[in-house]
């Protein structure tokens, strides 16, 4: 689980370093990350970050139910990510 | 002499939008940042008698310096500190407003507000449904003020006025469908969106099949309209026009201005630009302006209108790409121009500043008087910071994101000024975005 939660950052800080398309962010993600205020996800970006996330990890987010919380904490994102993807799987 | 109370809130659509419309992907909870209700602190009174109202007490710093160029007017504001706006929750204007129409204690705080609004002739950024009405000055209904914005609307009525224009509107949900036709890449805009949200650019048709599932997903469940797609221009030159409609209906041109943007974002304005004047002259576009105006009036609205417009690749002029039936960044450039009495060679400049503890304006006016970058009376050339109280708060995190904007009396270029801010902020611990 540990291991599946490094990968899972690892694919979710290459996603942010072409989302901003700056790859001085790599590695810069942890459990800890903010996405708006540490990495200034804003408003534009969203639409591109969340639509990377559901082709990098299968999942299909129901956009109308999301919880903007879900961004400001890596540790909250990568728990949604298991929680459907397991579900889908 | 009638004084005129100038206030400004910088993310009307917000409060225009209906929520009953489709929508771009966005989480649930998405907010406007603090730094929007900040930034009305640029909104420039035309008088010395004139009032501005700001949320926060304007910079004393930035205040005396715009007073040391010839920029006089008066200025007040809703709360007392940027601490005591913080401690009550960070209002903006809608929300203030809301207050005031409450019978508790909340109105009563805001009382002294509600009289000068009350008392004087308003110039605001754009018309907010619940401010106070100044007796004898009425204000446009909302329905008319949503008409002239809503992107769906203006696209509609250029169809049916003839105004060249591609957009599709997607209306009903069997317009949904339509969208899988159009071709990569297009883009997306929610009626009310502004620079900097609501649009996505569409650049696969897989990206497209996801979004119709979306709307779709919106559609079953009650949400309609709202949308418009747009085929992606080569554009080669963005500009907008600033005008003024009065109560009799009678339209007034007040100026021209190119548009800097990287992608959707907004990052400044040259209103030094006659070859672009020229060629728009040529156009049809003040008829067709026009035309599109006199109609809005006729549905009710009177007041500013900004009409962004685009230049395409190959000459072609493109009138109308949106209309925002309120002041406008180009504007705020051409008040400033005025009020500084400025050549024409001026341009905006905006830029996003990350901080980590509040900026003091008066030590970034000295590094920059002493770089020789600053404006000052008598001078030809340099810039007139024009905003402050968005670096100015605590930061939440670790790094806090405000908004520089500054004129640039153009004696070099933008790219100069830009090397010169970023040392002055490097300095004092803060970085341009």
């Amino acid at each position: 689980m540990e291991a599946q939660k490094e990968n899972y950052l690892t694919e979710i800080n290459e996603l942010l370093c072409s989302i901003k398309n700056d790859p001085s962010l790599a590695g810069k993600v942890t459990e800890q990350s903010n996405f708006i205020e540490d990495f200034g996800i804003d408003s534009l970006d969203i639409v591109d970050f969340m639509l990377g996330l559901e082709s990098q990890f299968d999942i299909e987010v129901d956009f109308d139910a999301f919880d903007f919380d879900n961004l400001t904490s890596a540790k909250r994102l990568l728990a949604y990510i298991l929680a459907h993807s397991t579900t889908e799987a | 002499m009638h004084t005129c109370v100038y206030w400004a809130h910088l993310d009307p659509e917000a409060s225009w939008c209906d929520s009953n419309n489709l929508s771009l992907p966005t989480p649930l909870g998405a907010k406007s940042t603090l730094q929007l209700a900040l930034l009305d602190d640029m909104f420039v009174p035309a008088n010395d008698y004139d009032i501005a109202l700001t949320i926060v007490p304007k910079c004393p710093a930035l205040h005396d310096y715009h007073a040391s160029l010839g920029a006089r007017y008066l200025t007040r504001s809703v709360f007392e500190s940027l601490d005591a706006w913080q401690l009550a929750g960070t209002p903006a204007w809608p929300d203030i407003f809301a207050s005031m129409q409450t019978s508790g204690e909340e109105a009563v705080a805001f009382s002294a507000v509600q009289d000068i609004l009350s008392s004087s002739i308003q110039s605001s950024y754009a018309y907010l449904a619940g401010a106070p009405a100044s007796g004898e000055h009425p204000t446009p209904e909302l329905s008319a003020i949503r008409y002239a914005n809503s992107k769906s609307t203006i696209t509609q009525l250029c169809h049916q006025l003839e105004i060249p224009g591609l957009g599709v509107v997607i209306e009903q949900q069997d317009d949904i469908n339509r969208l899988l036709e159009l071709d990569c890449p297009f883009v997306l805009k929610e009626a009310f969106g502004v620079s900097g949200k609501g649009a996505y650019l569409v650049k696969e048709q897989r990206i497209t099949e996801r979004l119709v599932r979306h709307f779709q997903k919106q559609s079953a469940s009650g949400k309609y309209g709202g949308l418009v797609a747009q085929p992606w221009l080569d554009i080669e030159i963005d500009f907008s026009s600033q005008w003024h409609i009065d109560k009799q209906g009678e339209i007034t041109f007040i100026g021209l201005c190119q548009v800097e943007n990287k992608g959707f974002r907004f990052s400044g304005i040259d209103l030094c630009c006659q070859a672009l004047c020229d060629v728009v002259a040529q156009s049809n576009y003040d008829t067709h302006v026009r035309r599109l105006l006199s109609e809005l009036f006729k549905r009710g609205y009177f007041g500013p209108v900004c009409v962004d417009s685009a230049l395409l690749q190959d000459g072609t002029v493109y009138a109308v790409i949106e209309v925002n039936a309120r002041e406008s960044m180009g504007s705020i450039a051409l008040r400033w121009q005025e009020k500084l009495s400025l050549s024409n060679a001026v341009r905006l400049r905006q830029y996003d500043v990350h901080y980590q503890s509040p900026l003091k304006l008066e030590v970034m006016l000295n590094k920059l008087a002493a770089r020789g970058a600053l404006l000052k009376s008598g001078q030809l050339g340099g810039i007139v910071p024009l905003t402050a109280s968005s670096l100015a708060l605590s930061p939440q995190s670790s790094l806090a994101k405000g908004r520089w904007i500054q004129l640039e009396c153009a004696s070099r270029s933008s790219d100069y000024y830009r090397t010169i801010l970023q040392s002055c902020l490097l300095e004092m611990g803060a970085s341009l975005q």
